[in-house]
């Protein structure tokens, strides 16, 4: 069991990285979306400033809102769920090394650049550390809450807008205590961060149980 | 008696507020009701035909 | 109980059920509706802080505990189609997701209006309007999810999985005056410690919730209906002796 857990995220990993289109896709559009924030607001450093880590957060949003269409969809089109089903591999493997991959390759490039990010967008770098552990607390809880929903809509028939319209929703709390955090770690308050770890213990038990139902559903 | 009424339809200046929040759902919950009414309507018209 | 609920899962026997109870569903609460409308803009005192504006809440409540009351019943229906495949209990959870829209925008829209001459601004993003706004956006989410499968059959399971992962949200929007300090009033008639309101205003608010509680399952009953309906036409319509 545990052999086969590795294979699957050797296997997911090799797809990651010898695919370059798809390791690469979520951290330059997290950088393009980065660059819109200070050439909208003009050359107001004060705004930017004050923004910084909001446009942050946003910006990881959309990284992981873009990168989660490809979750579970080329194994879906191609089969090769299916064919998983039929040889009787368990799903719990295959859901948790997707998300441990998706994790690696869209949310940990982020969490590692986002001091550089921070100090691009002129915020003030004693905001750092608190920006570095929200994060570390928030994008696995993007992938988590966004595996079930990418797995619902397989097979829809307008599958990316209707996956961004039903995954904000359930990202908008996240993102609330994610910048709250931010803002009040610096006066030694840790209640947003307690409060997204637990969200994230839960999440870790529920919700890849419920993403393997939906699979199972799915390939009927 | 006119005074009266127009007193009361003002509202002690809210009437805006109280008359929209009034008149908007109720329309939109009683519009939706005759839709499916005469929804109804057909679909046992239809019904009947087969 | 169960046998009688197995007894009446089955559609065409809730039909014969239903039936007479949406006609006495019908006439009762637009009666109540209308009760409660003359208590609430005639009969009931101006409040001696908020003037007129407290007549906003007999309207604003009631469609906000709808709300939430018609997504737990979602949620349950959902989870019994889920577990127990009943196809009733989907059509009824379908069936019911338009009117909740409807009464999440009327409680929006009249928080709205009623915190503009109290709270001197049309919107806060406090917890409590963040959280409605949330599932306001589930509903929406739900509608959608409805028709965007060419097989109806794999749709049927995704709105009940997303009606189940939505579920968090209730709790969240229940105790969120609870958690956090927010501008929204905590809650003055479901809480520990009895009532905090005079009887004169819960009267209309109570008739109010009874009439749209009334009015949501004589709306529930009819949709019900015209989706059965549907469904036996195009069964005679695709059967192949026909």
């Amino acid at each position: 069991m545990i052999k086969l857990f590795f294979l699957f995220l050797l296997k997911d990993f090799k797809s990651y990285l010898l695919d370059s289109n798809k390791s690469w896709f979520a951290i330059s559009f997290f950088l393009l979306c980065v660059l819109i924030f200070p050439l909208t607001y003009g050359s107001s450093v004060d705004l930017l400033k004050k923004t910084a880590i909001a446009s942050i957060w946003i910006c990881a949003l959309f990284s992981n809102l873009i990168s989660l269409e490809s979750l579970f969809k080329e194994d879906y089109q191609n089969g090769v769920l299916l064919q998983y089903r039929i040889n009787k591999i368990p799903f719990s493997i295959i859901v948790i090394t997707k998300c441990i991959s998706h994790w690696v390759f869209t949310g940990l490039p982020i969490i590692f650049f986002s001091p550089f990010f921070l100090i691009f967008l002129s915020g003030s770098s004693s905001d750092a550390l608190g920006l570095f552990f929200s994060l570390l607390f928030g994008t696995p809880l993007f992938s988590l809450l966004g595996m079930p929903i990418a797995a619902l809509t397989l097979g829809a028939t307008a599958r990316g807008p209707l996956l961004i319209f039903l995954s904000i929703p359930f990202f908008l709390p996240i993102i609330i205590f994610g910048v709250l955090g931010v803002n009040s770690f610096n006066s030694g308050s840790y209640s947003e961060y307690y409060l997204l770890c637990a969200i994230l213990s839960i999440s870790i038990v529920i919700l890849p149980y419920i993403t393997i139902k939906i699979l199972q559903e799915s390939l009927k | 008696m006119i005074d009266e009424i127009l007193n009361f339809i003002n509202m002690n200046g809210h009437s805006f507020y109280i008359w929209t929040a009034y008149f908007i759902p109720l329309t939109l919950i009683f519009s939706y009701i005759l839709i499916q009414r005469s929804k109804l309507k057909r679909m046992k018209k239809y019904e009947t035909k087969i | 109980m169960l046998k009688y609920f197995h007894k009446y899962a089955n559609p065409g026997k809730f039909l014969t059920l239903a039936l007479p109870v949406r006609k006495i569903m019908g006439i009762v609460s637009i009666g109540v509706v209308t009760v409660g409308l003359i208590f609430a803009l005639f009969l009931s005192p101006p409040d001696y802080q908020q003037k007129e504006t407290v007549r906003i809440m007999y309207i604003h409540v009631p469609a906000a505990w709808m709300s939430l009351m018609i997504y737990a019943f979602i949620f349950f229906s959902s989870v019994v189609f889920l577990v127990w495949k009943f196809p009733l209990f989907l059509i009824l959870a379908k069936e019911s997701v338009t009117i909740g829209v409807i009464f999440t925008f009327t409680a929006l829209l009249t928080g709205s209006l009623w915190g503009k001459p109290t709270w001197g601004t049309y919107w806060v993003w406090d917890a409590r309007l963040t959280s409605f706004l949330v599932l306001f956006f589930i509903y929406l989410g739900l509608k959608l999810i409805m028709d965007s499968f060419s097989y109806s059959s794999k749709g049927d399971y995704a709105f009940g999985y997303l009606a189940l992962i939505g579920g968090f949200n209730l709790p969240i929007i229940k105790f969120s005056v609870d958690w956090w300090n927010t501008l929204h009033q905590p809650a003055s008639i479901l809480r520990t410690g009895g009532i905090s309101i005079s009887s004169e205003m819960l009267i209309p608010l109570f008739l109010m919730a009874i009439g749209f509680l009334f009015l949501f399952i004589y709306i529930l009953l009819v949709s019900v209906e015209i989706n059965l309906k549907k469904r036996k036409i195009i069964y005679y319509k695709n059967k192949p002796d026909n």
